[in-house]
């Protein structure tokens, strides 16, 4: 099953990121197609909570990702990041 | 250097990150996230002495603390060596000690000096002694001077590296903090002299001189019961402000010691002696405003 | 304004511990990064790192290396200084550094096993040991301050001694920048994205980021002189960036600031800086942060400027003292080092600093270092009349 259309996949990501992140919201507040990133984003992380989530996503899945321009593009929603870890 | 404000806080051992952000939430509304206990604890101490007065944007930032951010190195050392993990950059980031007076200066909206200082045992006196050299020369009118340390873990190790026993004093996590400025009016007292004696012969007639009847004696951990008896005979004194065995010890607790004086309105003065780990005696002498 | 001067200056690095050969190297724009391992989990590759040569037995007995390295810089520091016993019994030591003991803590963790424990928690003997080490060994009686204040440590070092100095608090002091390599930097740094796989080149268009190197600076400042010709420090200035943890301000205001407060701290004025020694990480954005910076404060007049880590890297707390020693070693030697590796202007910020060393027998320079945290220090040293 591709990543967007996995309900407990994604929710264990948004967990993942709120706690990786610190942030005070739960995972119901994180919408699948927001943006996660920037000034138009509602919950508005910056360029070390990518780093700090790609980590944790490297511990936990496997996924190198060495590029930060690469890690920008996938963790652009939930929907994104979560086909970029399982595309199928 | 006046002092306009104070706040000595000490805390359990065991306090959770959670208990002190709930406790910051009481001082302001300012949003704190990615900071570990150290930086929390920080935060939580500064902000108690500066709430409700408005600090200028020029304001420095000296933060002394013994040993920093110990946590989240340890944190970083177990990701490398036990977890086979990249250091996490939030924790990476705070294993610098620096980040602590950074979230100060932030919340504070001050871009003053931030100096993050430590010397064996009297990591305060020497930020005050950098703070007085920076008020002398004209380049601040306005600091904060806190001492921080989370409490020393295991009391096996407090008595060797203090080479003392543990007597009975609890071990706290601290973080007592000073707003000073170089104007007399509307201030609580001053900081009057920070001096470093190698002969305790020479400590003594310092003190003696720059006290007055009213003095209180305050004394770091490092003097030995036998010490303090001396001291006290030389001065007279009764029974002396006993804050470590009152209060609990923790590594920068002259900050504590410092802030409870004013705080407490019965001395008029007080000289807090400590002794380093060289055997040298450094005094630091402040004054209620009459 | 009383004159405070260099007394004695070493330092150990990636060019050596001879000052004469890593002058040499640095006017023929040599450096030598080696390529260090990076393996975590399935990683594995590696990362140019400025390693001190020599030491490849140091992880039999780290602590005993690390302390051989310390003792040795300041030792060398105060035999140029030409100190007499009394002098260096009396002296006051600060010492700066962002790692401080994490790599001695770092062979005890590999030696260890796995047992839960808290090592450091238990077992830190607190920032200040280090120094009261060099207290020790030399038989220095005066007072002790360690900065951690992350890569403007060593910095920080300088400006306070100097005002210690000014206020009579203290006659002399023997200033340390000192951090040896470890895996808790090294591995924290790429972790972050910021290390540069291939050539060091600060302000090029084609930067990647910053290549960490390890080593120990040591310089003696007096009120009083050792011969009427040498450099004296004139002062400077510190500041707190609270826009971000790990970045600047991107129009470099208070980089500007710091710079400002500096040359009003020194009665200086912007034409009086005959050129300066720029932070240049090589990161993208501190590259930037720090050209705009500059242009602020120095508008048209900017005068001659370069970064000096593609020689020897980032020695991150260390910088301060051992950027002084190679700047104020090269002017002794008739100039100011050129940034080798800038090739390409990157045209959105335009900034060229010298690809070319300058000829300079004399002259005042202004010294930059920021860091995480936000802090910015800027000195400024001179050697004329």
């Amino acid at each position: 099953m591709k990543g967007s259309s996995d309900a407990n996949f994604k929710r264990e990501l948004k967990e993942l990121i709120i706690d990786e992140c610190d942030l005070e919201i739960g995972p119901d507040d994180i919408d699948d197609d927001s943006a996660l990133f920037g000034s138009d984003s509602p919950i508005g992380l910056d360029s070390v909570d990518a780093l700090q989530i790609s980590i944790a996503v490297q511990n936990k899945y496997g996924a190198v990702i060495t590029d930060s321009k690469v890690l920008r593009r996938v963790m652009k929603s939930i929907n994104t990041f979560a086909d970029y870890l399982r595309p199928e | 250097m006046y002092v306009h404000a104070t706040a000595p806080y000490v805390c359990s051992p065991e306090v959770e990150i959670d208990e002190l952000k709930a406790e910051l939430k009481n001082y302001t509304d300012f949003f704190f996230r990615r900071v570990n206990k150290f930086i929390m604890l920080s935060l939580l101490g500064v902000h108690r002495c500066v709430h409700g007065k408005s600090i200028d944007p020029h304001t420095a930032v000296f933060l002394a603390t013994e040993n920093g951010n110990l946590g989240d190195t340890e944190t970083v050392l177990h990701q490398l060596y036990r977890e086979n993990s990249f250091p996490k950059p939030f924790n990476f980031i705070n294993t610098m000690s620096n980040t602590a007076s950074f979230y100060v200066a932030q919340s504070l909206k001050t871009l003053g000096r931030s100096i993050t200082v430590s010397s064996k045992n009297v990591s305060f006196e020497r930020a005050l002694e950098l703070a007085m050299a920076d008020f002398e020369l004209g380049h601040i009118r306005e600091a904060l001077v806190g001492g921080v340390d989370e409490a020393v873990f295991s009391r096996e190790y407090f008595s060797k590296k203090y080479d003392a026993s543990y007597h009975d004093a609890k071990l706290v996590g601290g973080s007592s903090w000073l707003y000073l400025t170089s104007e007399r009016p509307g201030s609580l007292g001053e900081m009057s002299g920070i001096r470093t004696f190698s002969a305790e012969n020479e400590a003594i007639d310092w003190a003696k001189r720059t006290s007055s009847p009213g003095t209180v004696l305050a004394f770091g951990i490092l003097m030995t019961p036998l010490d303090k008896e001396k001291w006290r005979e030389e001065f007279k004194a009764a029974a002396g402000m006993d804050y470590i065995h009152e209060f609990g010890f923790y590594d920068t607790a002259a900050a504590f010691a410092t802030c409870k004086f004013f705080e407490s309105r019965e001395e008029k003065a007080m000289i807090h002696v400590s002794r380093t780990v060289q055997g040298h005696y450094v005094l630091l002498s402040c004054k209620r405003q009459e | 304004m009383e004159n405070i001067f260099i007394r004695g200056r070493a330092v150990t690095c990636s060019l050596g511990d001879d000052i004469d050969g890593i002058i040499a190297r640095v006017r023929a724009k040599e450096s030598a990064p080696v390529e260090l391992p990076i393996r975590i989990a399935t990683v594995s590759y590696t990362r140019p790192y400025f390693r001190i040569p020599g030491g490849d037995d140091r992880d039999a007995d780290l602590e005993g290396y690390f302390y051989r390295v310390l003792f040795d810089t300041v030792s060398r520091a105060i035999s140029g200084a030409g100190l007499s016993k009394e002098e260096v019994r009396a002296s006051a030591l600060f010492f700066g550094s962002t790692s401080i003991d994490i790599p001695i803590f770092e062979a005890t963790y590999k030696q260890t096993e796995n047992n839960g424990g808290k090592k450091l928690s238990n077992e830190s003997p607190g920032y200040g040991k280090i120094i009261n080490e060099v207290a020790e060994h030399f038989g220095i009686t005066g007072p002790c301050f360690t900065f951690t204040t992350a890569c403007t440590s060593s910095a920080n070092c300088l400006l306070y001694a100097a005002s210690l100095i000014r206020t009579g608090r203290i006659e002399r002091a023997i200033v340390i920048g000192y951090d040896l390599f470890n895996e808790v930097g090294f591995y924290g740094f790429e972790s972050m994205k910021l290390i540069e796989p291939f050539a060091y080149r600060p302000f090029d268009k084609n930067r990647i980021g910053i290549i960490m190197g390890e080593g120990c600076g040591a310089v003696v400042l007096d009120a009083k002189p050792s011969s009427p010709s040498g450099f004296r420090f004139l002062g400077g200035s510190n500041a707190c960036d609270t826009f971000n943890v790990t970045t600047h301000t991107l129009e470099g205001d208070d980089i500007a600031h710091t710079i400002r407060e500096a040359l009003k701290h020194c009665g200086l004025d912007i034409h009086d800086i005959d050129a300066v020694k720029a932070h240049a990480t090589g990161s993208p954005a501190n590259d930037v942060t720090e050209y705009n910076g500059m242009k602020l404060a120095f508008g048209e007049s900017l005068p001659p400027f370069s970064g000096i880590k593609p020689y020897i890297g980032h020695t991150v707390g260390a910088s301060g003292v051992i950027e002084l020693v190679i700047i104020i070693e090269s002017i002794a030697r008739g100039f100011f080092p050129a940034t080798p590796g800038f090739e390409q202007v990157d045209e959105e910020i335009n900034a060229r600093p010298i690809t070319e060393a300058l000829v300079m027998k004399s002259g005042t320079v202004m010294l930059n270092f920021f860091g995480f945290g936000g802090n910015c220090s800027s000195f400024i040293v001179t050697n004329k009349e």
